[in-house]
């Protein structure tokens, strides 16, 4: 029964969840490891899930967390790899490593969008995280604040503080 | 202020590219690798190491609850032998 219903919400939210990853990552391998991570936490917390939110809702902040959490542990990988060879004082900006590999960005696009994602790397999570639903996922702000938890002000405030940081970063 | 706004609206005109981001296919075969890695799991076993850790702290809180109330009988028999027979330790009234 459990494995009936979840090839229901699997089917129905492959893609959402996919995309979402991709947007984190901008790379295939990656994303399609995290789509993996969310189903099993999915799989395991189906049970518990009280619908006290709409599913939907609820695997967004499963891929959301998933994804922050994956990019997390990359970049402690990266550090501990380069620390252990070379000395480098700034590891996220003087290394630029070929990962951006978004399927979704058409070809003639592509230096401009990755120029804007490596802005978009270097945001704190939640500012980060509130760019991609309102410009890339292109949810209303009430959306991002069900998804985010958030009152539709404290979005509105972190897409602000986002967007001036971004506007140093891509000077 | 003026030129926050400016800077503001740029960069939402900036942002607006990233609109025409499309929407991809997730892969094939991910259904299959979810459910393979689902299927082989290793249950979820506590290790020795966590499970003689959690019997010896349990042990030490039984302990010291044993030592309290064997001292804290101890104390309310003297107490009772006290209230039998008071004991007389003021020297200045020596009898």
């Amino acid at each position: 029964m459990k494995s009936v219903h979840f090839q229901d919400i699997y089917t129905q939210h492959k893609n959402l969840v996919y995309n979402l990853a991709l947007q984190y990552t901008q790379n295939k391998e990656d994303a399609e490891e995290i789509a993996q991570d969310v189903f099993i936490a999915v799989y395991d917390k189906l049970n518990t899930f009280k619908a006290q939110s709409k599913l939907q809702t609820w695997v967004y902040r499963i891929t959301i967390n998933k994804s922050l959490d994956f990019m997390k542990a990359k970049k402690r990988r990266k550090r501990s790899f380069f620390f252990s060879t070379i000395q480098i004082d700034d590891v996220d900006k003087n290394i630029t490593l070929p990962d951006f590999n978004h399927p979704g960005v058409l070809l003639e696009q592509k230096e401009e969008i990755a120029r804007i994602f490596r802005g978009i790397n270097q945001l704190a999570e939640r500012q980060k995280t509130v760019i991609i639903l309102l410009k890339i996922e292109q949810k209303t702000q009430a959306e991002t604040a069900a998804i985010m938890e958030l009152s539709t002000k404290a979005v509105e405030s972190l897409y602000q503080r986002a967007k001036k940081k971004l506007e140093k970063i891509l000077k | 202020m003026h030129e926050l706004l400016i800077i503001i609206t740029t960069m939402d005109k900036k942002l607006d590219i990233l609109k025409n981001i499309q929407e991809v296919e997730a892969p094939d075969q991910l259904y299959d690798k979810v459910l393979s890695r689902i299927q082989n799991r290793k249950p979820n076993i506590i290790s020795l190491r966590w499970a003689s850790t959690a019997v010896a702290v349990v042990m030490l809180f039984i302990a010291l609850d044993i030592y309290a109330i064997y001292h804290i009988n101890k104390d309310a028999n003297q107490d009772e032998i006290t209230a039998i027979a008071p004991v007389q330790d003021n020297q200045l009234y020596y009898e």
